[in-house]
């Protein structure tokens, strides 16, 4: 995640931001920098108590190295941000180069001050720019106007965006002009931690799914029980600088391999050999079925040997991504699709 | 599993059919009384009765008091808790400087402007009663302390996101509002962001102003009884 001069932790409402600032505040100070902390929607030390329960020790720093702001106190004793921009400008000055300003929550100040709060935020963020400092702030988009939205989001050098799709939790952020998208989970204690992508690949008997799996990677291994398809496949390989976890389901028992990985699936490949027009009809009831657990689906046409047009249009599944996987190859196609959701 | 519930107050099936449809989120408007609290214990513990979780969201009281008056009414609320049917969202008690620590069945929120932290502890109890049933039963208790603390336009902005959480999570329940505590203009604001509207007087007279359902009875009186209201 980039940690730069500014930034912004934009979480839709329902996800947990706090944590990101957590472990950027004790990565910061474990460096044996200086922070302060400025808590807007909570008595200050209830967020320190927080972080404790995330695994997060910042209260043996306080005091010495981590300086809380209360402005919660402030905000119920209706203070304005005039004596929130005053303290954190006192303290910025006695802390000098390299400190850290973190906000837990600004979306309390844009509910109660409006514009007038961006415009000051932005304002601080250039004075602890100026003064060699890194300012960073969790926000959530409740539904701002989008003038308000747009002028947050330009004042900003870096944002990082906090999502959820299918239940599971992404954090976006740009690299080299193209997002890159990461899934993570929060856990207390253990705060919070980068997930790999889990893919799961299913499809009727003999569909190629094991050799799919092996021609992946050269340390993938079988779990086999009683017969030869009854078992999961499991592979770990990289892809595009990510890893990922690749799980072959039996073809005629896929549904406790689904449950048992829930919600923690990225996606998933259904097999289907195009060869064996007999099996198209299961297949379609897999993906069927697969989607309407809510996952996302891609089918991997495997053997074409006939046009594709004409496999395709045997298969009769209009609706969901059909990309050809001859002998293995076209992975990169697979994938992008899959980890395109 | 059932898509509606029975409302579960003695007489109210009248009011609200017999059963009613889940994904609704009613408001209740009320004088401020300590009634208010029994009303929404006892629908979130008809529920419970029925294997349905709750979730009760107090602003204004802490939840060791309020399970105390459930069981006053002989309500017990602690085997629910255990078997993690039962649910509080206490924005209380840390705002009135308690120490308190959450427990299994407790999350404590900062205070009334946490609005964030608020909806994390409503997302994440929606996910955890997603496992244990189809639908379940909400109070929240009251939109007028949080019109306290914050703008009318925040709190419309939190309902709008968190009445259409509840809503597609299959909740079901009540945000209560304090009568003549809110000009009109925020009554009218917030009866749009709901399903429906019931109005309560200090003599405990009921009265539907709309309900997403069709209702024979329109006006009547809750009594309060040692085994909880009665409606007539």
């Amino acid at each position: 995640m980039p940690f730069s001069d500014s930034m912004l932790l934009w979480a839709s409402p329902g996800l947990e931001s706090e944590p990101f600032i957590m472990e950027l505040l004790e990565t910061h100070l474990k460096k044996g920098l200086k922070a302060v902390l400025c808590v807007t929607d909570k008595p200050s030390q209830a967020f320190i108590e927080q972080a404790e329960n995330y695994g997060y020790k910042l209260s043996k720093h306080l005091g010495k190295s981590l300086f809380l702001i209360n402005f919660y106190e402030k905000l119920i004793n209706n203070e304005g941000l005039e004596s929130l921009k005053r303290l954190v400008k006192k303290k910025i000055k006695v802390l000098g180069n390299d400190s850290l300003v973190c906000f837990n929550n600004i979306s309390t100040l844009i509910n109660l001050f409006g514009f007038k709060a961006v415009s000051e935020l932005i304002f601080l963020k250039k004075f602890v720019n100026e003064q060699g400092g890194r300012f960073i702030c969790s926000f959530t988009e409740w539904p701002y106007t989008s003038d308000l939205l747009i002028k947050l989001r330009k004042s900003f050098d870096n944002r990082v965006y906090l999502n959820t799709v299918n239940e599971q939790k992404y954090y976006s952020f740009k690299k080299n002009g193209s997002f890159t998208h990461l899934l993570f989970d929060v856990n207390k204690p253990g705060g919070v931690t980068s997930l790999k992508p889990r893919l799961v690949v299913i499809g009727p008997k003999g569909s190629g799914k094991t050799s799919f799996i092996k021609a992946l990677s050269d340390c993938s291994a079988s779990i086999d029980y009683l017969s030869n398809d009854f078992g999961i496949d499991h592979a770990e390989f990289k892809y595009k600088d990510r890893v990922i976890d690749l799980f072959g389901a039996p073809g005629d028992d896929y549904e406790p391999v689904i449950e048992l990985l829930g919600s923690s699936v990225s996606g998933v490949l259904v097999m289907i050999d195009s060869s064996r027009p007999e099996t198209f009809s299961k297949a379609r009831r897999i993906v069927e079925s697969v989607r309407e657990r809510g996952f996302n689906v891609v089918v991997g046409l495997n053997r074409v040997k006939t046009g594709v047009n004409d496999v395709k249009k045997k298969v009769g599944l209009n609706s969901v991504p059909l990309i050809v996987s001859e002998k293995g190859s076209n992975h990169d196609e697979i994938f992008s699709k899959l980890l395109s959701y | 599993m059932s898509e509606s519930i029975r409302i579960g107050i003695k007489g109210l099936e009248s009011v609200f059919t017999k059963s009613f449809p889940v994904g609704n989120c009613l408001l209740l408007i009320s004088p401020p009384m300590s009634e208010l609290s029994i009303f929404g214990l006892e629908y979130i513990y008809d529920g419970l009765r029925r294997g349905e979780p709750g979730v009760y969201i107090t602003l204004d009281d802490s939840p060791e008091s309020l399970r105390l008056k459930a069981l006053k009414f002989g309500w017990p609320l602690m085997n629910a808790e255990a078997r993690g049917l039962m649910k509080w969202l206490d924005v209380y008690s840390i705002h009135a400087n308690r120490d308190v620590k959450n427990t299994e069945s407790i999350l404590r929120i900062g205070g009334p402007l946490a609005l964030t932290d608020l909806s994390i502890a409503i997302s994440q109890i929606q996910s955890g009663f997603r496992r244990k049933s189809n639908s379940y039963r909400f109070f929240f208790d009251s939109l007028s302390t949080l019109l306290l603390y914050n703008s009318p336009n925040t709190v419309y902005r939190f309902l709008q996101v968190i009445t259409s959480k509840l809503k597609m999570s299959n909740g079901v329940g009540f945000f209560t509002l304090g009568k003549g505590m809110h000009d009109e203009k925020i009554n009218m604001t917030i009866r749009h962001l709901m399903d429906g509207t019931v109005s309560l007087n200090e003599d405990l007279e009921l009265s539907v102003i709309s309900l997403p359902v069709a209702s024979d009875t329109r006006f009547g009186r809750l009594n309060l009884t040692r085994k909880g209201f009665v409606f007539s």
